[in-house]
């Protein structure tokens, strides 16, 4: 008979009064077989893979995609909650628009916060994705098989771009209604179809109301919905291909 | 053949089980350590720094400085530097459309990359070229940047003026990316020296295993060579490597496995060296030594370094004339119209080198780099495979260095087997050095061949596959590897050979010495300028 300590004792005991009353023994196997068939299931990750030194110099570039993807989350979340109080006008002194920012910045409860959140995790999210895609660029993952990918991957770029700078125009405010105009005049320069493409994108051939709802619409409306879809298209793509490591 | 293939497989499922790696907690874990420090540090900040709020926009009033966020300044600054087009004097696309344009083509490049591009290669140190193009890329995109803030520049920091200012920053735009490039390309390319990056490729095929001289007599258990030792896990093959190269000969990769086995015995210290390490003893001694100069200069453009065989045939190991070779070759390079200097250099510091005492070495190769130089030769002849390859590839002469058989190929020379009766059938075995090392195979081949009445014969591994005499660099020399040596001979004895030549007087020696030991074998070893000296016809070859 093999020593046993007292707290193995105990143990036992307890676990042998449940397992004699509710089979505790045979779901605890069960679970643990459960657990090693998912974990043989999975693909070996490079960084256990190749157990060296150096991946590990490599390693944090390849988290990018997801801290984009994660502060894209927060941004959705918060945006939400700011959607539920701006006002996208220009009506009245100061305007709506301002105004609005003004009570969210004030008077909402964690109106703060969620903006304070909305405007950091867009710094950090066109940032990550800039750093994504020399990542991408540097480890030649948009090479065969990876094309489709990299170009749904700079239209998601492209899109960010405009997803901040739609963003930006929103509060009305001297930067958003200063940068506009600089937009304006560079869809203004565009050879040919410049007018045109002003009224367009931009709703009019300067910054007036018709440019701060079209833009409203963009930023809440309908790049989202482009956003959304391509992300989920991007993420489909890499579990199907595969990341491509550097070998 | 069957025991190989399990063997094999044994190996590749034990490394699977060895590296499976648990989905549940460690990537969960290493997912909510990534998620929380994220949400934190965006919680901190928003905390911390208040998000901006700006008077009400006005139209009416400009604000002093026109700047967008931080991320489209490089836009911005391609607005701002962008010249009108002019052709003959005429405007044809004004400043703003440039502007305009410019980032539009980036971005079509950018799409199209993948079209544009299609090496395969996926790390930086393999794709120098793309790498430094992206790293210049980022850098004209920050002096972009930079440029589009001249004005803030100018305004915080009026030590120079706006104007100056704007000059510079056009100027580092215009330039720094070129110079980014070229220093990117410089330093990406010299990372390629290293061999972590090359070891690091390894995708654990185990051709090396399979082919690997040392893994059949030792029968190390899952060897896996290249991938092993540079995880230093065990580092005890470390000494037992012949460094034949047998392994990078097989290795789809072309990792230079035996060059790093060499970097990795430096400063360390072999305690198996055969004969009691008497001759690494003796290079030492004579490394340090004030050796007077007494290199015969005959005024000759050639020279000939007949290797350490000059100072071994006063052993008379095993009864190899070492004398022999050396005078054979100038024998043979006199006949063919070459005065040649013999130079009584040190030793050339082969064993040394590889035996890891690097200080040794580099105190013998500047004492025969000096004397080389001071000899006012332009042609080093060698006919050792070890002298050969050191002085290639290890030492940094300015003057030609070929190996005899390469040398006496084209000369005109006339050999014609002298005794018909001891039998023809000759058999050349490839030194690793002068073979795996440095790939000749042709040239000795070649060379006998010419010799008259002679039938080369192929041993059963040859050229690139030929195994090895069971010793490199004076290490190691016990059972397993005479075994090696033993498999070796035995290749030749089935071939019923009458003389088996090498270009090494290392391999002379060893298969001298277990000849003589067995006692089983019947063929003549010899060095191959040994045996063409005593095939020479010194009339000419007229009949």
């Amino acid at each position: 008979m093999p020593r046993v300590s007292l707290l193995e004792r105990i143990y036992l005991e307890v676990y042998s009064w449940i397992s004699e009353r509710f089979d505790a023994d045979k779901y605890w196997k069960k679970t643990k077989s459960t657990i090693s068939s998912i974990n043989r299931s999975f693909p070996l990750t490079h960084t256990k893979k190749y157990d060296t030194n150096a991946i590990w110099i490599w390693y944090p570039w390849y988290c990018f995609g997801g801290i984009a993807l994660l502060s894209f989350i927060v941004l959705c979340v918060t945006g939400a909650i700011l959607g539920l109080y701006y006002v996208p006008s220009v009506e009245g002194t100061p305007p709506g628009a301002y105004r609005s920012m003004e009570i969210i910045m004030t008077e909402v409860p964690f109106g703060y916060i969620m903006r304070a959140l909305h405007h950091w995790a867009t710094h950090v999210m066109v940032a990550s994705v800039f750093l994504h895609t020399f990542r991408v660029y540097f480890t030649g993952a948009y090479r065969r098989p990876r094309e489709f990918n990299w170009i749904i991957g700079m239209f998601l770029m492209i899109f960010t771009l405009f997803f901040a700078y739609t963003g930006y125009i929103l509060p009305w405010d001297q930067l958003a209604y200063w940068a506009g105009r600089i937009g304006v005049d560079m869809a203004k320069a565009v050879p040919f179809v410049g007018d045109i493409a002003s009224k367009l994108l931009f709703g009019d051939i300067t910054m007036s109301g018709n440019t701060l709802i079209r833009f409203y619409l963009y930023h809440v409306f309908i790049l989202p919905g482009i956003v959304i879809s391509l992300i989920i298209l991007h993420l489909i793509i890499v579990w199907y291909q595969g990341i491509a490591e550097p070998h | 053949m069957v025991k190989v293939r399990l063997k094999f497989r044994d190996k590749k499922e034990k490394s699977e089980k060895k590296s499976a790696f648990p989905f549940l907690p460690h990537e969960i874990v290493r997912d909510a350590i990534i998620i929380s420090i994220l949400l934190s540090a965006l919680l901190f900040l928003s905390s911390i720094v208040p998000p901006p709020l700006h008077e009400v926009a006005d139209p009416y009033n400009t604000p002093k400085f026109l700047l967008p966020d931080w991320y489209f300044l490089w836009v911005y600054g391609m607005l701002k530097i962008a010249p009108p087009l002019k052709i003959m004097g005429r405007e044809i696309l004004n400043a703003e459309t440039i502007g305009v344009l410019m980032p539009l083509a980036f971005f079509i490049i950018l799409f199209l990359l993948p079209f544009i591009d299609r090496g395969k290669a996926s790390r930086p140190a393999t794709q120098p070229k793309q790498a430094a193009l992206g790293v210049a890329t980022i850098i004209l995109m920050l002096a972009l940047a930079a440029f589009s803030l001249w004005e803030v520049f100018g305004e915080a920091f009026p030590i120079i003026s706006r104007e100056s200012w704007k000059f510079i920053l056009k100027i580092t735009v215009l330039f720094l990316p070129f110079l980014t490039f070229g220093l990117a390309y410089l330093g990406i390319t010299g990372m390629r020296k290293g061999y972590a990056w090359l070891l690091n490729q390894c995708y654990e095929c185990f051709k090396c295993d399979l082919t690997c001289p040392v893994n059949k007599v030792y029968d190390l258990p899952d060897l896996n060579l290249v991938y092993n030792v540079y995880k230093k896990n065990p580092p005890d093959y470390l000494w037992e490597c012949l460094t034949c190269a047998r392994c990078t000969e097989a290795c789809p990769l072309d990792i230079g496995y035996y060059e790093f086995i060499r970097n990795s015995r430096q400063d360390k210290r072999c305690e198996i060296i055969a004969h009691r390490g008497i001759l690494t003893d003796l290079a030492e001694i004579e490394s340090l030594m004030d050796k007077p100069n007494k290199i015969v200069n005959n005024g000759s453009k050639y020279g000939y370094y007949p290797g350490c065989v000059d100072n071994l045939y006063l052993m008379e190991i095993d009864g190899v004339e070492y004398d022999e070779i050396s005078k054979s070759s100038l024998k043979l390079l006199k006949n063919s119209g070459i005065d040649a200097s013999r130079l009584n250099l040190k030793c050339c510091g082969h064993d040394v080198l590889w035996q890891g005492n690097v200080d040794v070495f580099e105190r013998l190769k500047k004492y025969n780099t000096e004397k080389i130089r001071e000899s006012g030769i332009e042609t080093l002849i060698v006919s050792c495979a070890e002298c050969y390859r050191t002085f290639k590839k290890d030492y940094d002469l300015n003057v030609k260095v070929v190996h005899i058989s390469d040398f006496l190929r084209d000369k005109n020379l006339y050999f014609k087997l002298n005794n018909q009766n001891e039998g023809k059938n000759v058999a050349y075995h490839d030194p690793c050095r002068l073979g795996r090392h440095m790939g000749m195979y042709d040239e000795p081949r070649d060379l006998i061949r010419r010799v008259k009445g002679v039938n080369l014969v192929e041993l059963e591994n040859s050229r690139e596959n030929a195994l090895c005499c069971g010793i490199s660099a004076m290490m190691g020399c016990d059972d397993r590897t005479k075994a090696l040596r033993a498999y070796r001979m035995n290749q030749a004895k089935y071939k019923r050979i009458d003389y088996l030549l090498t270009t090494c007087p290392k391999c002379v020696t060893h298969f001298q010495c277990l000849k003589n030991e067995e006692n089983d074998y019947n063929f003549k070893i010899m060095d191959l300028t040994t045996f063409m000296a005593q095939n020479l016809e010194e009339n000419g070859g007229i009949e």
